[in-house]
């Protein structure tokens, strides 16, 4: 019987540049896999409504080169298709804040139009990325014995899971997915409108066809097994997986924009969007302000995203604010480091989260992280760290007091140098492989 | 042949019968025509409800029009009162009367009374009168507006409107039809003196090739391998029973499975279940509106469905849809309420009988699962049973003594 395992490189194939979280998972375990003769890859092609095989070895090289470069690269409009492109766009369209979208005038949205045009004249001169048929480029049907791993993001390809369940009607392979998280289906209030509703149709497809789910933490696990009981789905098989988090190290690198006025800034890394709860920083500082407490400056490290518009508006023009607080953008990975290594500490006070990245990476820079109490972020350091409701300012700021005492953050860091073990890639891809092969 | 002229009336015509009152009051004059000299029908209606009539119905214009769309779901007793208020709609049903002169009026569901009876008094008509019951309106109508949030004033103002002239009704009819045993009782103590009942039955489906190759080209492109198929109206206590015995948490029904809602039941779902909460935003990845549809793809797709629904769970009369599912021989979901005054087909093979809703979504998933049983000819013979044929015959022999 055949048992190709097959990989789900949909995502991984259009994406160049810096690798995000989801990228990062799908490329370590695709590279693990990649020596293992039975594996083969697979793309999904919207216009086609079809699976196309492909091959890992060029998506590798260019992940690798981009990797040694540190080089944030744009999406070449080279290697995409003209429906792709307009997915792109109308994709980007659509996450845009209210305040941002408001600001496409007529005039606007014609010029963009009219650079569309001319990207598709483009793109019709060159052979797409999807249509250059890499391995020959065959339309894939998968058959029963074969196991169809997707760890990527197919929300974003509307027919995906219907081909999927077409697929199975057929011939009943093994599908195992991964899953991130359900903050569209549960916390809509904290996520841009335009996907909640194509979201949550999506993941109830993932909890019915799938015969194995990898959650990235307990809290995801715990919202998949809530979200199939309250639709009335069978919960399939669900294991906890463990992010890997030993990053590349680079070399650190002042970023010579930023003017602080000490050395003594907190640090938040994150986009700046309504869940991540910048409101509450905010909140800090005015109520710091009103008990007549100096807190050090604030590096918000992170692009604007969804609903932000009016904390930005208050960060940058309120006088007790404006000057302490430091916005930063198209911070590379060298520039994050320098400033990881230079912070008294980190926050991180999200509403929720699938897992919670920037938490591991401040304990690898072994710096403390003040951290919400709220899904997966006390599943990354436990008691290591100390948490407060992402609702309770007060809490909040007794906790950023702390640790500007020297000595009591100190030693919080040789705690933190001592016991905390970041998870190998290699560990969570044993995590995974073994519901894979169950 | 009973050598007498029967005038049936109604509030809906009966032109490409739809829902089970049409049926019903379709079955019924197809049934006197094989007994009486001379049968005639009328329906007063709005034309904006039902496209199909024939040029003897009298339809409502203007401000009745108006007020059956503020109202709708009291239209029924607007277009009784029309017979007596509107000029127009006097006008036409007066001539009909003087012209065809009947010997019998059969009053179909209580509501062509609220103006019937003003006229006949003017015009000092005493036909013999049959209440063609279909359900007990009053509470009937009750449980309709309850579900619809209509306030408690406004219901009771309606509600006694209806009780009023229902008790009325039963007592001056000389024959009151009734559709259950239980439906008789109630009629028998608002005073009917004579009551027979004769339950609702269904037409023998006959699908046609072409009807049931329609669904299978369906299934194919929609990527289907079984149907689980709610043929039903927009009426309100369909969609009520749906929503509580299957609810709109649809992830029990497999993959490879579709529940098909066919009939303007389609349309009460597709207007209200839009939302982006789990329930709302996931529906239609299992459930497909096909809406209304002609009689030949209608029995075509009950003919090829896996599983019929029947989510009864008020209302009175017995319902058209049973007796239909029964017919169909069909695996068929069922509340013990769909099938009352068909308590004997309950063991019939294929009939999954559930109360509750979990109960109810676990049946569907065994009725799926199930194999299919083939009837013995004796069960056959009993599901026939409820065709038309048999189920009106009881009203030949209480007529004729009229």
């Amino acid at each position: 019987m055949n048992t190709t395992k097959w990989i789900d490189l949909t995502d991984l194939a259009v994406w160049s540049g810096h690798l995000t979280g989801i990228q990062r998972l799908v490329y370590q375990i695709t590279l693990r896999y990649s020596e293992d003769e039975n594996v083969r890859y697979f793309i999904f092609d919207e216009e086609k409504k079809k699976f196309f095989e492909t091959s890992f070895q060029p998506i590798r090289e260019q992940i690798e080169a981009s990797m040694q470069n540190q080089e944030q690269q744009a999406v070449s409009v080279s290697r995409l298709s003209t429906a792709e492109i307009k997915q792109t766009a109308i994709r980007f369209y659509k996450k845009m804040p209210e305040s941002l979208r408001d600001r496409f005038t007529p005039a606007r949205k014609e010029k963009l139009k009219k650079l569309y045009k001319k990207s598709r004249q483009i793109a019709k001169k060159r052979p797409s990325f999807s249509k250059s048929k890499p391995n020959g480029h065959n339309e894939v049907i998968f058959h029963k014995g074969d196991t169809v791993l997707v760890m990527g993001k197919p929300w974003d390809y509307p027919s995906f899971m219907e081909c999927i369940r077409r697929q199975k009607l057929v011939e009943d392979f093994k599908l195992i997915q991964v899953v991130y998280d359900l903050i569209p289906v549960f916390q809509p209030h904290l996520h841009g409108e335009a996907l909640i509703k194509q979201y949550t149709q999506h993941m109830f497809e993932v909890a019915a066809l799938s015969d194995g789910l990898l959650a990235i933490s307990k809290s995801t696990k715990k919202d998949m097994t809530r979200f199939c009981k309250r639709l009335n789905l069978p919960v399939p098989p669900i294991e906890v997986i463990r992010l890997g988090d030993d990053f590349t190290n680079v070399a650190p690198k002042k970023p010579d924009y930023i003017n602080l006025k000490t050395q003594s800034y907190i640090l938040n890394v994150c986009t700046v969007e309504i869940r991540k709860n910048h409101k509450l920083l905010y909140l800090i500082y005015k109520q710091a302000e009103e008990k007549g407490i100096e807190l050090p400056d604030l590096v918000l490290v992170g692009r604007p995203g969804w609903y932000t518009h009016d904390v930005l508006y208050e960060f940058t023009h309120d006088p007790a604010t404006k000057n302490k607080v430091h916005i930063l953008q198209n911070v590379d990975d060298a520039q994050l480091a320098w400033l990881y290594e230079n912070c008294l500490f980190t926050v991180y006070p999200a509403i929720y989260e699938g897992w919670g990245l920037p938490i591991a990476e401040s304990l690898l820079y072994k710096k403390v992280c003040v951290a919400s109490s709220a899904s997966s972020m006390t599943e990354i350091a436990g008691d290591l760290l100390e948490y407060h409701s992402p609702y309770d300012p007060d809490v909040l700021l007794a906790l950023v007091q702390k640790y500007m005492n020297t000595s009591v953050r100190k030693k919080k860091e040789l705690e933190i140098s001592k016991n905390y073990k970041p998870t190998t890639w290699d560990q969570t891809f044993a995590q995974a492989d073994k519901l894979i092969n169950s | 042949m009973i050598n007498k002229k029967i005038l049936l009336v109604s509030t809906y015509p009966i032109k490409n019968p739809q829902h089970g009152g049409q049926k019903r009051v379709d079955a019924l004059v197809k049934f006197y025509k094989t007994i009486f000299k001379e049968v005639r029908f009328v329906a007063i209606f709005h034309r904006g409800h039902y496209q199909d009539y024939s040029n003897e119905d009298i339809y409502l214009k203007g401000e009745y029009c108006k007020k059956m769309e503020e109202a709708p779901f009291t239209g029924d007793v607007i277009a009784g009162e029309a017979i007596a208020d509107d000029p127009a709609t006097k006008a036409a049903f007066k001539k009909l009367l003087l012209d065809y002169k009947p010997d019998i009026i059969e009053i179909e569901q209580t509501f062509p009374f609220f103006g019937l009876k003003t006229l006949l008094k003017e015009l000092g008509s005493n036909p013999k009168i049959i209440l063609s019951s279909h359900n007990v309106e009053g509470p009937m109508k009750d449980e309709i507006l309850e579900g619809m949030n209509v306030d408690v004033a406004t219901r009771k103002s309606i509600v006694d409107s209806i009780n009023r002239v229902e008790k009325d009704l039963s007592q001056i009819s000389d024959l009151t039809i009734a559709v259950t045993p239980s439906d008789a009782e109630q009629h028998a103590k608002l005073g009917a003196r004579k009551v027979v009942v004769a339950p609702n039955g269904i037409a023998p489906l006959k699908p046609t090739e072409a009807g049931k190759s329609f669904w299978e080209e369906y299934k194919k492109t929609h990527g289907i391998k079984k149907i689980v198929a709610f043929v039903a109206s927009a009426h309100p206590p369909n969609w009520h029973g749906f929503l509580k015995m299957v609810s709109t948490a649809v992830g029990f029904v497999p993959p490879d499975t579709k529940i098909l809602l066919a009939g303007s039941i389609a349309d009460y779902f597709k207007d209200n279940i839009q939302g982006s909460d789990p329930e709302s935003a996931t529906f239609w990845n299992r459930v497909i509106p096909v809406g209304r549809l002609s009689e030949e793809r209608l029995v075509g797709l009950i003919a090829i469905t896996d599983v019929l629904l029947l989510p009864v769970i008020e209302g009175g009369g017995s319902n058209l849809k049973t007796a239909e599912a029964i017919v169909s021989g069909r695996k068929v979901v069922a509340t013990s309420f769909a099938f009352r005054s068909f308590e004997k087909y309950q063991k019939l093979p294929n009939i999954f009988i559930a109360d509750t809703q979990k109960a109810f979504q676990a049946a569907i998933a065994d009725a799926l699962n199930a194999p299919y049983a083939k009837r013995t000819p004796a069960q056959e013979t009993l599901a026939e049973k409820v065709t038309w044929k048999y189920a009106l015959q009881p009203i030949e022999e209480a007529i004729k003594s009229l």
